[in-house]
C-alpha cells in the first residue's frame, strides 16, 4: 500500500514536530510512504515506479491514500484535495486544534465526500488519528501491537496441534494463533464489508 | 492565518471536454448551455481557483483558425481579470492549436494551458471522433488531467503549454509521432506532475513588452512533400494561386539548390517558399526561400501562415519566420 503525506514547507517548530509525529505513526504500518517533508521524498515499490514511468501517469495517481497536514495555507493542499476528490482517494486532512483551515472557506464540510476525513489534532491524539485512519482503509496491513490480554482454554489435542506447528520454529504458540486469526480476517469478505460500512457511517 | 489571494482561471471550451463515455448530462460541452453542468461535475477545480467558462466551439467539427482567433480574442478580453487560462481542446489538433496560439498570443505573462480529454461521448462518436490511440492519454483520467491544468494555470509559467499525462510540454514543440496505430504526442518537456507541479529549470519568461494578440493568419499556403522524381512543373502549378509554398523534405530527400532554383523560376522571386527539413548549409538559397529547422512540422507550417498573414514584404515575412521559435516571442 502506498501513502502520500504532504506537509507545507514550514519553519514553525510545532508543525515540524507534528510532521515528524505523523511520519513516525505511518512508519508503524506496513506502507510505502512518500512525503515532501523528508529529503528522500519518493518511496514507492519498483512495480509502481515502472508502471508510472511506462504509462506516463503521475505517481500521485498510484497512491492508495493521502494524508495532509493542512493547518497552514498552501496552494498544494487544494490541488491534492481536488485530486483526492476526483480520484476517490481516502484522505486524512489534519489540522491543529483551534485553527480554521483556509481550504474550507471554499468548501463546506458537507461538500466533502466521506472518504475525506477532516480531523483536528493535538500533540496527544495525532498518532492515534493517523493510525485510526489507516485501519479504516480496506486491505491495509497495519502492524498493530497486541496489547489485549486474552485467556483462552484449549483442548489437549488443540495444544498438541499448536506444539506440532510451532516446535523447532522461532514462532510461539501465541504468534501462530495471531497469524492465523489475521489470515482469516484478511480473507473474510463479510468482515471487510462490515468495516467498510462502519467507515461510511 | 495569512489569507492567500484566491486565484481566478478562465476555461475556454474547444471540444475534448468529455468526462464520461456514456454521454451523461454535463459530461461533455458541445454548446454554451453545457458549461454550467460540466463545471458542476468538475467542482474539484474550484478548490484550486475560481473558474469561469467561455464557449468557443463544440469541437464536433474540425477546429479552425477562426476558432483559435476567437480564443485569442477571449484571452485578450479576460487577460487582466484572471491569473491564467485553460483551453480544453479536442486532442487530434492540440499540436496545431498550441503552435497557433503560441504565435497569436504575444508577450504572454500568464499561463495558457492546453489540455484535452482522451475519451469521447456518444455525440462526439456520432460526429466521427474516436478516443485517443495513445495509451498514455487513455490511461490518464480526464478529470485528473483538467485539475492538473487548473493548477498549472495558477503557476508562474508564462507561455502556452500542453499537459499530457504527467508531462508538461512547451506548446510549440509538441507534435504527434509514430504510425497512426501507435501515435503519441512528443515534444520538449518543461515540467512534470508527480505529487505536485514541478518545472525543470527556469521556465518563467516574463515579456518586456505589453501583451497583445496577432491573430491574423493567411491559410492560402500550398503544402507539398518533395520526393525525388516529382514533376517540378506539376508541383509549381499546384502552388499557383497560393500565397506561399510549404515544402517538406523527408530525410535524405535528395533536395538541392538547383531544384529550388527551378521552382523559383516558375513561381517568381518574391513567392515565399518555406522548406521544412532542408539543410541550410547546402545553400546559397534564393532570396525567397526560408529553410525551417529546429521546430515541428506543424509549428513550421502554422508559423508560415502566420508570417504571411502578418506582413506583405518578403523581408518582413522572413524575419517573422526566423523569430524565436520556441516561445513565439
Amino acid at each position: 500500500m502506498h501513502v502520500y503525506f504532504y506537509g507545507p514547507t514550514n519553519d514553525k517548530p510545532e508543525l515540524r514536530q507534528a510532521y515528524q509525529q505523523i511520519y513516525q505513526a505511518l512508519k508503524q504500518a506496513d506502507l510505502w510512504i512518500s512525503t515532501n517533508t523528508k529529503p528522500d521524498q519518493v518511496q514507492v515499490s519498483a512495480e509502481v515506479m515502472a508502471e508510472s514511468k511506462q504509462s506516463g501517469v503521475p505517481l500521485m495517481d498510484r497512491m492508495d491514500a493521502f494524508i495532509i497536514e493542512g493547518s497552514t495555507s498552501d496552494p498544494e493542499i487544494g490541488f491534492l484535495i481536488a485530486h483526492a476528490m476526483a480520484l476517490k482517494k481516502p484522505t486524512l486532512y489534519l489540522y491543529r486544534r483551534g485553527m480554521i483551515p483556509q481550504v474550507f472557506s471554499h468548501l463546506t464540510q458537507t461538500e466533502l465526500p466521506k472518504f475525506i476525513k477532516v480531523v483536528s489534532y493535538t500533540e496527544t491524539n495525532l498518532s492515534k488519528a493517523v493510525l485510526g485512519f489507516l485501519t479504516t482503509i480496506e486491505g491495509l496491513a497495519v502492524r498493530e501491537i497486541p496489547h489485549l490480554k486474552f485467556t483462552l482454554r484449549l483442548t489437549d489435542s488443540m495444544d498438541e496441534y499448536l506444539h506440532h506447528r510451532t516446535h523447532n520454529t522461532k514462532q510461539t504458540k501465541a504468534d501462530f494463533l495471531r497469524d492465523e486469526l489475521k489470515r482469516l480476517m484478511d480473507a473474510d469478505d463479510d468482515w471487510k464489508q462490515f468495516q467498510r460500512k462502519r467507515r461510511v457511517d | 492565518m495569512a489569507k492567500i489571494k484566491r486565484p481566478a482561471v478562465a476555461i475556454l471550451f474547444l471540444g475534448g471536454t468529455t468526462l464520461d463515455e456514456r454521454g451523461r448530462v454535463g459530461a461533455t460541452v458541445v454548446k454554451p448551455a453545457d458549461i454550467k453542468p460540466w463545471l458542476a461535475q468538475m467542482s474539484e477545480m474550484d478548490i484550486i481557483a475560481d473558474t469561469e467558462g467561455c464557449f468557443i466551439t463544440s469541437g464536433l467539427n474540425a477546429v479552425t483558425l477562426s476558432d483559435w482567433a476567437k480564443a485569442a480574442e477571449t484571452i485578450k478580453e479576460k487577460y487582466n481579470a484572471v491569473d491564467g487560462f485553460v483551453i480544453i481542446h479536442r486532442v487530434d489538433s492540440i499540436p496545431a492549436a498550441a503552435a497557433t496560439l503560441g504565435l497569436m498570443l504575444q508577450n504572454l505573462e500568464k499561463p495558457v494551458v492546453i489540455v484535452g480529454s482522451p475519451i469521447v461521448s456518444p455525440t462526439e462518436r456520432a460526429a466521427g471522433l474516436s478516443s485517443s490511440h495513445s495509451s498514455e492519454l487513455r490511461q490518464f483520467g480526464a478529470k485528473a488531467n483538467f485539475i492538473n491544468a487548473v493548477q498549472v494555470a495558477v503557476s508562474d509559467v508564462a507561455e502556452v503549454v500542453v499537459i499530457v499525462g504527467s508531462h508538461i510540454y512547451r506548446g510549440q514543440t509538441l507534435d504527434f509521432t509514430g504510425s497512426p496505430e501507435t501515435t503519441k504526442l512528443a515534444g520538449l518537456v518543461i515540467g512534470k506532475i508527480d505529487f505536485g507541479i514541478r518545472f525543470f529549470g527556469k521556465q518563467i519568461q516574463r515579456a518586456s513588452r505589453a501583451f497583445r494578440i496577432r491573430p491574423k493568419f493567411d491559410p492560402k499556403v500550398a503544402v507539398a512533400e518533395y520526393v525525388p522524381g516529382l514533376d517540378l512543373h506539376h508541383l509549381t502549378a499546384m502552388a499557383k494561386g497560393a500565397h506561399g509554398l510549404f515544402l517538406s523534405i523527408p530525410p535524405g530527400g535528395g533536395f538541392s539548390v538547383q531544384t529550388i532554383r527551378i521552382m523559383t523560376g516558375h513561381l517568381g522571386r518574391s513567392f515565399p517558399i518555406a522548406v521544412f527539413g532542408g539543410d541550410s548549409r547546402s545553400g546559397p538559397w534564393p532570396e525567397n526561400v526560408i529553410i525551417m529547422t529546429g521546430q515541428t512540422r506543424t509549428a513550421a507550417l502554422m508559423r508560415m501562415m502566420w508570417a504571411l498573414g502578418q506582413a506583405t514584404e518578403l523581408a518582413k515575412r522572413k524575419k517573422l519566420l526566423n523569430t524565436n521559435r520556441a516561445t513565439g516571442a
